[in-house]
């Protein structure tokens, strides 16, 4: 137990900043997870927490004690990594009791930790087996055994699911979930896929080039996201942009941009701006968006229509009792009211200011 | 036709090798069962008649038990000594970012290239300075700086060819640096380290010109000087010889055949997805 706080930390790698200025704090029993296109920095932000990055300015605390310049091994917290890196020499017990070992647990307590943690993970009839002989999903699970069997202060999570298909990824996304509803562990966990970010945090933090754009709640960001660069990573398919000028009409503000214009309200000032518009708030009906279709994709569950208006690309959910246009099709779209984000000179607007 | 001709070439060639590197240690096997008789026939004759006199002298009059014993201290401390030194070398030229490495390798590697005449001289020199003439601690200093650089080379590729993950799970959890090296790069790499153990030992067992350089003291010597001596003024013992030469052998053999299956194991398979 324990929280977790990064007070304006930098990295660079020569022409390349990996970490900007990144100041975060993680709450004592948090999940945290920081999600961001490859390259963002997001692994080297957990390196630099566990200790295996230095980095070039600003300071890192666990649980209030200032641990910028210690060793890895004096942290006392647990890494996953994506490769899993299991000790292939050692068995599965072995490895799980490798941290107790080095630390100089006795022998004792190492076996009933050990056991502990196998039966938690469900592993406990491969212990005696080596990484070799494991599957992939076997494999996550002893390594996030050897990150629980140490209670450490902190778990460090670098996307331990991508290495798994996706009907495994789904599960242990689960289990994920339910082990720290049970253990309570202050959790970093780092993905590229902003699906597995959604269904994880508590708290999401978006970054991109070494900066935080936004930290929420997933259901917060994903309804009032910052800016345009959240706006269009968080959420499948992404959100729809239409760029253009704000001016004054006859009868109330109009965006003008590629396509006929559309109505903007009142407190969104005059000058260019950008609408963004998420799938699942657009539908056919008498509205102010000709789109020509091209594709429909059937999820089975969703359906969604991609296609384009004066040449800018659009798509939205097909409710299920609606009627699916076909290809070539022209309809027009509307939108539905409130749901609209207005983005300024990159940052969102607020109705009303 | 043309799957059959390449099939058979490679079986003739196969063959050819065999023969070329089997067939004199083959000869000298039979050798060192024969009598003396038997040895000087004309015509030769393969078979031998199994006597085990050739052995019994050669352990009992020319001494061979103290040359395998000396030939054992000097290669298994070479062995023991540049495996500590080249581990550490080659973990840090591979892992660390050590300030001009690629400059490093290169000057191990020139090093490795001077003939042994060439540094024949100065070593006597300095061992003669440092009062190491005739002791095995001489002739393993000298071992051991000629097969630093080919084991530091290969360790460090073994090393390179390590998961990086694996060293910093191991310091994620607990490990220092050494720690790390010892408990977790050494054991996996352990197909790597023995492969530059077995190269190092049939090196210092085999070594012959710094063995006559160094040691004077004939209850000193080595195997390859010790059989060389053999030879009397007037005697050319061959059963004796052919005797120690295969007693000689029979370590290598059971040395690589003991660790082949480590070699070979593959320790690395599952670390990390692969």
């Amino acid at each position: 137990m324990a929280t977790l706080e990064l007070d304006n930390v930098y990295r660079r790698f020569g022409a390349v900043t990996a970490l900007d200025g990144v100041t975060l704090e993680v709450g004592d029993g948090e999940l945290c997870v920081v999600v961001g296109p490859s390259g963002c920095g997001k692994s080297t932000l957990l390196r630099v927490v566990a200790g295996l990055e230095k980095l070039d300015s600003g300071s890192v605390r666990i649980d209030g004690q200032d641990v910028t310049r210690s060793e890895p091994r004096e942290r006392d917290v647990a890494f996953v990594f994506q490769s899993y890196a299991l000790y292939p020499h050692l068995t599965v017990r072995e490895n799980l009791a490798f941290p107790l070992r080095v630390r100089g647990v006795p022998r004792a307590e190492r076996e009933g930790r050990v056991r502990e943690a196998a039966e938690l993970l469900a592993i406990t009839e491969l212990l005696e087996r080596r990484p070799g002989q494991l599957s992939g999903g076997q494999r996550q699970r002893v390594a996030m055994g050897r990150a629980v069997v140490r209670r450490p202060r902190l778990f460090l999570f670098d996307e331990p699911l991508s290495n798994l298909d996706a009907r495994l990824r789904g599960r242990m996304r689960v289990e994920l979930i339910e082990l720290h509803r049970r253990l309570r562990t202050t959790s970093l966990y780092v993905t590229h896929d902003q699906a597995e970010a959604m269904t994880l945090g508590q708290k999401l933090v978006v970054l991109r080039d070494g900066c935080i754009h936004q930290v929420g709640t997933p259901r917060a960001i994903y309804e009032r996201p910052a800016d345009p660069f959240v706006a269009g990573f968080i959420g499948s398919p992404p959100m729809n942009f239409l760029e253009g000028t704000v001016r004054s009409g006859s009868g109330g503000r109009l965006l003008d941009w590629a396509g006929p214009a559309v109505p903007a309200p009142e407190w969104v000032p005059e000058g260019p701006a950008l609408l963004g518009l998420r799938p699942e708030d657009l539908f056919p009906g008498t509205g102010p968006l000709a789109m020509r279709v091209r594709v429909v994709e059937d999820l089975g569950g969703d359906r969604f229509v991609y296609g384009e208006a004066s040449g800018v690309p659009l798509v939205y959910r097909a409710e299920p009792a609606q009627h699916v246009p076909s290809p070539e099709e022209q309809i027009s779209l509307a939108v539905r009211p409130g749901k609209e984000h207005w983005f300024v000179r990159g940052r969102r607007l607020k109705p009303g200011g | 036709m043309k799957r059959a001709l390449a099939r058979l070439i490679l079986w003739v060639g196969i063959g050819a090798t065999v023969l070329l590197s089997l067939g004199p240690f083959v000869w000298f096997a039979t050798t060192s069962l024969k009598t003396p008789v038997e040895i000087t026939s004309v015509p030769p004759r393969f078979w031998s008649s199994g006597t085990l006199e050739p052995y019994r002298s050669a352990l009992v009059h020319h001494g061979l038990g103290g040359y395998m014993r000396n030939s054992a201290i000097v290669a298994g401390g070479t062995t023991i000594v540049t495996l500590a030194f080249a581990s550490l070398a080659a973990y840090a030229l591979a892992r660390l970012r050590v300030p001009g490495h690629r400059l490093l390798l290169l000057a191990v590697l020139a090093a490795a290239m001077f003939p042994q005449i060439a540094i024949a001289g100065p070593i006597w020199r300095v061992l003669r300075a440092l009062g190491l003439l005739n002791t095995h601690a001489g002739l393993v200093i000298p071992y051991v700086s000629l097969t630093l650089p080919l084991a530091i080379w290969l360790l460090a590729s073994f090393f390179r060819e390590l998961p990086l993950e694996l060293e910093e799970a191991a310091r994620v959890d607990g490990c220092t640096r050494l720690g790390a090296l010892v408990r977790v790069v050494a054991p996996v790499a352990a197909p790597g380290v023995f492969t530059v153990a077995i190269l190092v030992f049939v090196y210092a067992w085999n070594e012959f010109f710094f063995a006559l350089l160094v040691l004077s003291d004939p209850s000193k010597h080595t195997l390859p000087v010790g059989i060389a001596l053999f030879p009397g003024q007037y005697t050319m013992p061959w059963g004796e010889i052919a005797a120690a030469s295969v007693a000689a052998t029979l370590p290598l053999i059971m040395l690589v055949l003991l660790f082949q299956r480590r070699i070979v194991s593959g320790l690395a398979a599952g670390a990390v997805k692969g």
